[in-house]
């Protein structure tokens, strides 16, 4: 059976149209019929950019027939949170303090990836800015994201358009940022891959801040091996961001195939704190994951982590309400009243953050930095779920700010080292769940390869949610 | 305990000129002075001196320029 063009990974989809079997002009066009078909229903999309979608893709078919490909990206839609810059196009963030505005520069990811021949579809749902208390209130200018496998369900935030667009097949890949697991979670909530790389590894250059302690962008695709490619093209030193490292960027897909023989990998114990639970089918594919990475070889032992995740969060939390307030203090005191009431209700808890509360944070932070870093020198990755529930109903309030605030994600961000998030399975509810795996300071590529062995060798393949008109 | 948080935000808003609040702020402001401010107290001190705050935030530093000083004799 011929997949259909919207399905295709980034390496299909470019096998195809090296070989000339289609052309980014009829997949640009399939993508824009799907969001046209789809998009009332599950607001993915805040902004459709398809006059200059279908001019580029004219102008890749154009430069590969005449033999100029550029490489593994040429002609493949893809899609970004609403908080990066691009260039003629509006940029909110979902906010309506920003409802009109249209930046005259882009983020470096997005230029990075359009010189390597991607295809920007338009600018996709958030929260406002980025953040909030996890809590969605549909009082903002579109309503939240949906869940491709379940409508009345969260998709997970705040990355919740790039989670939705690419599940639903409205977007080969889509970008999004992490400051507390805002590209794992939506990743986990809606079946995909998604990777917070190393901080630094990814220019933040052209995006809207959240907190600047933490964030960090990072893809969402499909596939690990799409995450591999991708993360190859837009990870690098860029002297416009202060916070890129220069680290030298392998090929991320090199060793994607030599499997987990040998590797490593501590199983996260210490999970829950203070009355948190893990639902049931979560621990179960996590034992379903952990037990056949030992089968195909890797060396499994149990790991505690310096202190279970809610702890860290304990931590991150504060540093996070202070820099959000510091970012955004202007707006909050002139234009309060065009916020939405989660990033008010935050931006209101940051505006009593003492100083010495958010350096006591950031003092705790080094040493606890330290601490984990510590793990890595007895084992390759650490295991754990991702969320420690699927994605909630939106008529469950308290379960929804619970997916965002009690999970295994927050740590990776405490400290800087990359995790990616993994679909492990589906609930008896019929939603997913995912697997996160963490690794050394810029070892991207070692999270890569055991997520490709899971992915590909380890666990049974999942079907793509299934949409039908409305 | 919630009254002692709704008297200290009220006077914290007041004094930093955020005298607008609506109806459903002014609800919601003991809450958020409490969650900020026990939040913040939760967070174990260090008594080591010569710990910094992370600030460089380079994460490729973040694990080689951990401070290893001994603490201060009188920290």
């Amino acid at each position: 059976m011929t997949t259909p063009l919207h399905e295709l990974s980034i390496t299909e989809a470019s096998t195809k149209i090296r070989a000339r079997e289609i052309s980014p002009v009829d997949l640009v066009g399939a993508f824009l019929d799907r969001i046209a078909r789809f998009d009332d229903e599950i607001h993915a999309f805040l902004t459709v950019d398809a006059a200059r979608a279908r001019a580029a893709a004219k102008t890749a078919e154009e430069e590969i027939a005449a033999g100029r490909w550029r490489g593994p990206l040429h002609g493949i839609p893809f899609a970004v949170k609403d908080n990066y810059f691009t260039e003629g196009l509006r940029t909110t963030a979902a906010s309506r303090l920003m409802a009109d505005f249209v930046p005259d520069y882009s983020a470096t990811a997005i230029v990075r990836l359009q010189q390597s021949g991607a295809i920007l579809l338009g600018k996709l749902n958030t929260w406002e800015y980025g953040t909030g208390t996890g809590a969605v209130d549909f009082d903002l200018f579109a309503p939240p994201a949906a869940n491709p496998w379940n409508q009345e369900h969260f998709t997970g935030g705040s990355s919740s358009g790039p989670g939705a667009a690419v599940a639903a097949g409205m977007a080969t890949f889509a970008l999004g940022s992490d400051t507390g697991g805002s590209v794992r979670l939506p990743a986990a909530g809606c079946g995909l891959q998604g990777i917070k790389p190393t901080f630094g590894r990814i220019s933040r250059h052209g995006i809207l801040p959240n907190c600047w302690s933490f964030d960090t962008a990072g893809p969402l695709a499909w596939t690990v091996e799409d995450c591999a490619v991708l993360l190859g093209a837009l990870a690098g030193l860029d002297p416009l961001d202060t916070s890129s490292a220069d680290v030298a960027v392998p090929d991320f897909t090199a060793e994607l195939g030599a499997g987990v023989a040998g590797l490593r990998i501590g199983v996260v114990t210490n999970l829950t704190a203070d009355g948190e639970a893990v639902e049931d089918a979560i621990l179960a594919d996590l034992d379903r994951a952990a037990t056949a990475f030992g089968r195909a070889g890797a060396q499994l032992r149990a790991v505690e982590l310096p202190m279970a995740p809610a702890k860290y969060r304990g931590i991150t939390t504060t540093i996070n309400w202070a820099e959000s307030f510091s970012i955004h203090e202007l707006d909050f005191l002139d234009r309060r009243e065009l916020m939405g009431s989660a990033l008010r209700d935050k931006l209101t808890t940051g505006f009593m953050v003492r100083a010495a509360d958010y350096l006591a944070a950031q003092r705790r932070r080094r040493e606890l930095t330290a601490a984990t870093d510590a793990l890595f020198d007895e084992v390759d990755l650490l295991l754990s779920p991702t969320t420690y529930r699927t994605a909630p109903r939106f008529d469950e309030p308290e379960a929804v700010v619970a997916f965002t605030t009690v999970n295994a994600t927050s740590p990776y961000n405490l400290t800087g080292h990359p995790a990616m998030s993994v679909r492990a399975g589906l609930a008896p509810n019929g939603l997913p769940t995912a697997i996160q795996l963490a690794g050394r300071f810029f070892d991207e590529a070692t999270i890569l390869r055991a997520a490709y062995a899971y992915e590909t060798e380890l666990s049974e393949p999942i079907p793509r949610p299934t949409l039908t008109d409305a | 305990m919630t009254d002692d948080f709704a008297e200290y935000a009220a006077a914290y808003a007041r004094i930093h000129g955020l005298v607008e609040l609506s109806d459903a702020e002014v609800q919601r402001l003991p809450a958020l002075a409490e969650r900020a401010i026990r939040a913040g107290r939760g967070i174990p001190r260090i008594q080591d001196k010569t710990v910094e705050p992370m600030t460089d935030f380079k994460a490729i530093d973040l694990a080689r320029r951990v401070w290893v000083r001994p603490p201060l004799a009188d920290s």
